[in-house]
């Protein structure tokens, strides 16, 4: 077992310095400018930091386009508003219901609205923020109507009242500390990596037993509280409520400040937040068509600046500096490893599309540590099975088990953690990440381990498959075959009980292909099951002791490489009808 | 209630969804040639009512006489929205276009703030006041020029659509975009007129609305969110789907808003959606083609 | 014969790894040429790279002795490429009619009347003419798909396996019409993994394999050379 060499250290103070460079300099900024007005403009700047913090967390690392996050503000600062002057409640006793309320009710809408794609999850969270918008103008009794509510309690600590000027900044920003350091802890590390490749590669964050829709309600229900807490606090610094705070500009703003700032930073939300807030004190001298500028902005930032100012900064700071980091040794364990193999069965197995049918009643067995090679025609079935067999599709009809257990109407993360793994046929990896920490994800999918032990685990299986050396470098600049390679050791880091491989040996060199036999026939000696599809007859000759012909959706040969290719009908299959023997 | 009343109610109704369906069907046309929603859509039609209280300003000549006037400098307006915000994100996610037609709606929207102010105002009428009396029953010119210019216009996109050779091109780059650049079509001009033409359509709704419902800056939003619903009941991308999604979302308001009141029946029209989309996260009619295997 | 279409060392990669490496070929005007190869020998891919569809790594392709380098496939379908892909890709919402009237590039007139010889070519296009194309059955679609690339009136003709997924019966049809296109037509290059198929429709071809042109001649050569079966079948 090696330990990695590290061709620099990692540079935490470096990397952050411009972002506490960048605090202190707002510290300077708010100790001179001093008069109340700037005050006031900072701790505005304050509660839209937290919102749109908060707003990272679905749009930025869920990577849904969420609209209801003015919705959220909205709710908080109503709960706030409505409890502070009915009830005559303080703002210490309000502001946690503020958080809690709108975090239950996007825990409740979560399921039904997150299986939305992404031009309804839009219009639903629109709507349901028009519906709050509809409410809060005509509930009068409750809300107060257009005219809104006034005297909402001020913030109490200590005895005393945080009405405006230092002790209410300070207060505010406070909060947006510790909120912005609860985010960093919520997101950093291997469950940033988590959101990555959910919102990179749904397909493979799935295939390694990664919980999408888990982790995006997480994110949803985050965002709310985070949303309820910043519209708490715009409610008592004002003192002042009206339906204005569900109006869509507010959700404009937050996403603009998300998007200016950089999406899914922690950092961008704060600059984008502290920017946008005094943007119009700078555009003062355009007036009214301030908001205009404001727009153009936005769309300019869009089109030139897709990651943001933070993601600037980041390109001109970061610039060719090494990210590896030492790593601790830790032994080989099979804790959370799967172990053994399992048996697949697939029985009579149908899929069709449109009334065409891909699968037509298949039946093939893969036993523990027997390496299975499936071939066929373009379009006779086999991706699809391999779709099939790891939840992608539900079938028609027909049965799947592993071992004994039903897994046809499992859901894709759900049969990943019965140790079912797969690569795909163009490599599935996550853009802007190392080839180690794509390989750390999955690993740490179904546990929780820290990221250096994820790493530690992801480098032995980089080194058995010869890529030790590359193992720090982003994974998108890699060549195709090193990708493939890198995406078959990501489907061994748990160690499968059966993997299915979708054309692996498409575009690897000569090596390269003998690495990927050493690397499966290891896998099948440790008694995993192993099915590979391919088009390279000769490499899955060598491979495969077993080769299944599929053409049209059904099985037409099976046996020995040597029966299969002497079958008339595969022959058939691949040459047309009337071909003579040469 | 009565009969008289209910056919009285069902007229205004139809005049409503007239300009309502042209709204929807400006909007699908986009969805179908990009994949994107324009959010700036809503805010295109209030750009249409504002422009029409300007001409109508500047020229003293009934409404119908400024709606092609209205329809190509809307058309402009369309183009210059496709070239700042689609065109250049053409490679790039949904969101992106989402973000920016955002933004060009709010550009938009302020714009109108800055130089009109918020205070509603009233369009032009299309053909004078004025109303035919019959048998109790009155269909004011405004409600008949309504629905007779917006049936105009709907038969005028479907035949550039179905009977010109453009036409033709532009829903083969709203099908199949790398086959339509095959067969010589240059697919960014296409997408271009296609706004250019949603906008139009959007101009002429506005002209159509601003007289009796008033226009006012912040309108956009609530017009666009219609036009969505109107496509989501259609189904998405189904053009003739979009044209009766929005004539039911006006039957529902007007009956709706008779009974109890306005807001609630916005209200109630976004709460049906939402159950809607829950129950059917593909929308009720599903979408237009399946999804391939 | 003068030449139409020249291949120079054409290389097409897909994230560094080449799919078709180093091809050349020449085809005369009015000659059909098949393209013979297994599964993921390159046909597909070099047929989209002299449409346009896919950018070369290395090479050159000339039509008319003119190089298309840079020219976007809109601009390679003007001057007189047309192009019927795998799977046909005809468009679904639109009727037969709407379908075949896309590409043609011309006045009304000679749009008619090419209107008309695609309906002489292809009379069950003639019936459904007004018909919605998803409702055609696969037969049919792919005559449209084919009969939409005629109405272009193409100098060059490139067909992606025009008889996947078809019936025999209708095989010999369409590979009747395709015949029939082809007298005092377009350039065709076919490519095909059936060799019957490509028999049917041409008398000398390419064989490729993993991307690369292994030999050329005539069809009766390619098959008694045995590079042809190495080429199709798995082995």
């Amino acid at each position: 077992m090696s330990v990695t060499s590290a061709p620099s250290q990692p540079a935490f103070r470096a990397a952050h310095a411009p972002w506490i460079a960048g605090a202190a300099l707002l510290a300077l900024y708010a100790a001179f400018m001093g008069d109340l007005y700037g005050l006031r403009l900072l701790t505005q700047a304050g509660v839209y930091a937290l919102l749109v913090i908060g707003y990272q967390f679905v749009f930025g690392h869920a990577g849904a386009f969420s609209l209801a996050q003015g919705a959220f503000f909205g709710l908080g600062a109503y709960v706030t508003g409505i409890l502070g002057t009915k009830f005559g409640w303080g703002f210490l006793a309000t502001f946690p219901l503020s958080v809690l309320l709108p975090a239950a009710f996007a825990l409740l809408i979560a399921a039904p609205v997150l299986r939305l794609e992404t031009h309804y999850f839009a219009l639903a969270t629109l709507g349901l923020a028009q519906v709050a918008l509809i409410g809060a103008v005509n509930w009068e009794s409750l809300t107060g109507g257009a005219n809104g509510l006034v005297g909402v309690p001020r913030v109490t600590l200590f005895g005393a009242r945080l009405v405006t000027g230092w002790p209410l900044l300070l207060f505010v920003w406070s909060l947006v500390a510790v909120g912005g350091l609860l985010a960093w802890r919520l997101t950093r590390g291997m469950k940033g990596l988590a959101y990555h490749t959910l919102r990179e590669r749904p397909l493979a964050a799935a295939s390694v037993g990664l919980d999408g829709g888990m982790l995006r309600a997480t994110a949803f229900v985050l965002s709310a509280a985070y949303g309820g807490a910043a519209g708490a606090l715009h409610a008592t610094t004002l003192g002042v409520l009206s339906p204005e705070v569900f109006d869509f500009s507010i959700m404009v703003a937050c996403l603009t400040m998300a998007v200016v700032g950089g999406r899914g930073r922690i950092a961008g939300a704060i600059l984008g937040a502290v920017l946008l807030v005094h943007l119009p004190e700078w555009l003062r001298g355009l007036e009214q068509y301030y908001l205009i500028a404001y727009g153009a902005a936005l769309l300019l930032v869009v089109i030139l600046a897709p990651d943001g100012l933070a993601g600037i900064v980041d390109r001109f700071w970061r610039r060719g500096r090494g990210r590896s980091e030492t790593l601790p040794f830790i032994p080989a364990s099979t804790r959370g490893a799967h172990v053994g193999g399992a048996a697949l069965h697939v029985e009579n197995l149908a899929k069709s599309f449109g009334g065409v049918a891909a699968l037509d009643g298949v039946n093939l067995r893969v036993a523990p540590g027997e390496i299975v090679g499936l071939i066929g025609p373009n379009g006779s079935g086999k991706s699809t099975l391999a779709n099939l067999i790891t939840g992608l599709y539900r079938p028609d009809r027909g049965r799947i088990r592993l071992d004994t257990t039903p897994i046809e109407t499992l859901r894709p993360h759900e049969i990943a953690r019965l140790g079912v793994r797969r690569t795909f046929q163009t490599a599935e990896l996550i853009a802007g990440a190392s080839l180690i920490d794509n390989i750390a994800v999955a690993y740490a999918a179904t546990a929780n381990p820290s990221l250096p032990h994820a790493r530690s685990r992801a480098l032995t299986v980089l080194a058995e498959a010869g890529l030790t050396s590359r193992a720090w470098e982003e994974a998108a600049a890699q060549p195709a075959g090193v990708r493939r390679l890198a995406e078959v050791a990501r489907a061994t880091v748990r160690g499968p009980r059966l993997l299915v491989l979708d054309e692996p040996s498409a575009g690897l060199t000569e090596d390269e292909r003998t690495t990927l036999v050493r690397l499966l026939r290891n896998l099948a000696s440790k008694g995993a099951a192993v099915l590979v599809i391919d088009h390279n007859v000769p490499f899955l000759s060598g491979l495969a002791r077993r080769l299944v012909c599929l053409e049209a959706g059904r099985v037409i040969a099976e046996g020995t490489p040597g029966a299969v290719l002497a079958d008339e009908a595969v022959r058939r299959a691949y040459l047309g009808t009337a071909e003579k023997k040469p | 209630m009565d009969a008289l009343t209910l056919v009285q109610l069902l007229l205004n109704a139809a005049a409503l969804g007239a300009a309502y369906a042209l709204v929807a069907l400006g909007f699908v046309l986009v969805i179908n040639a990009t994949g994107a929603v324009n959010f700036a859509h809503g805010d295109l039609v209030m750009s249409g009512g504002f422009l029409s209280v300007a001409l109508a300003g500047a020229l003293p000549v009934p409404g119908i006489v400024l709606l092609p006037l209205v329809a190509a400098l809307m058309a402009i307006l369309g183009l210059a929205l496709s070239a700042a915000a689609y065109l250049p994100l053409r490679s790039r996610p949904p969101v992106a276009v989402f973000i920016s037609t955002i933004a060009v709606g709010v550009m938009l929207q302020n714009s109108a703030n800055a130089i009109f102010g918020a205070a509603p105002r009233g369009g032009p009428p299309l053909a004078g006041d004025g109303a035919l009396s019959l048998g109790g029953l009155t269909l004011d010119r405004q409600s008949a020029a309504m629905i007779a210019a917006a049936v105009v216009l709907l038969a005028a996109t479907q035949i550039l659509l179905t009977h010109t050779q453009i036409g033709k091109r532009m829903r083969a780059t709203a099908q199949d975009p790398e086959m339509a650049r095959a067969l010589g079509v240059r697919t960014g001009r296409m997408i271009a007129l296609t706004f250019a033409l949603a906008a139009a359509l959007a101009g002429a709704a506005g002209l159509l609305l601003g007289n009796r419902y008033f226009v006012t800056p912040a309108e956009g939003g609530s017009l666009m969110l219609k036009a969505y619903i109107a496509v989501v009941i259609g189904g998405w991308g189904r053009i003739g789907g979009a044209v009766i999604g929005a004539l039911l979302i006006a039957l529902f308001e007007s009956v709706v808003a008779a009974f109890l009141s306005q807001p609630i029946a916005e209200a109630v029209l976004y709460a049906v959606l939402l159950i809607v989309l829950f129950v059917r996260p593909g929308g009720i009619l599903g979408e237009v083609e399946g999804r391939r295997a | 014969m003068s030449v139409l279409l020249e291949l120079r060392g054409v290389t097409v990669a897909y994230g560094g790894v080449p799919v078709v490496e180093d091809v050349s070929l020449t085809l005369a005007f009015r000659e059909v040429t098949a393209l013979l190869g297994a599964n993921g020998a390159g046909k597909s891919t070099l047929l989209k790279a002299i449409m346009g569809l896919t950018p070369l790594a290395r090479g050159e392709i000339l039509l008319h002795g003119k190089t298309l380098a840079g020219m976007p496939p809109e601009e390679r379908a003007r001057r007189g490429i047309a192009y019927v892909p795998e799977g046909r890709r005809i468009f679904g919402g639109m009727t037969v009619q709407e379908n075949l009237e896309v590409g043609a590039w011309c006045d009304v007139a000679t749009r008619r009347r090419r209107l008309e010889e695609t309906f002489f070519l292809f009379p069950q296009l003639e019936e459904k003419s007004s018909a919605r194309a998803w409702t055609l059955s696969g037969g049919q679609q792919q005559m449209l798909a084919i009969g939409r690339a005629l109405m272009q009136a193409p100098a060059l003709l490139l067909l992606d396996e025009p008889f996947l997924g078809l019936a025999p019966v209708l095989i010999r049809d369409v590979a009747h019409q395709i015949r029939a296109a082809a007298i005092g037509g377009p350039g065709i290059l076919v490519a095909e993994q059936a060799f019957d198929a490509a028999a049917a429709l041409a008398p000398r071809g390419y064989a490729m394999r993993l991307g690369r042109v292994t030999t050329q001649g005539t069809l009766a050569e390619l098959r008694d050379s045995g590079m042809l079966a190495e080429s199709l079948l798995p082995r």
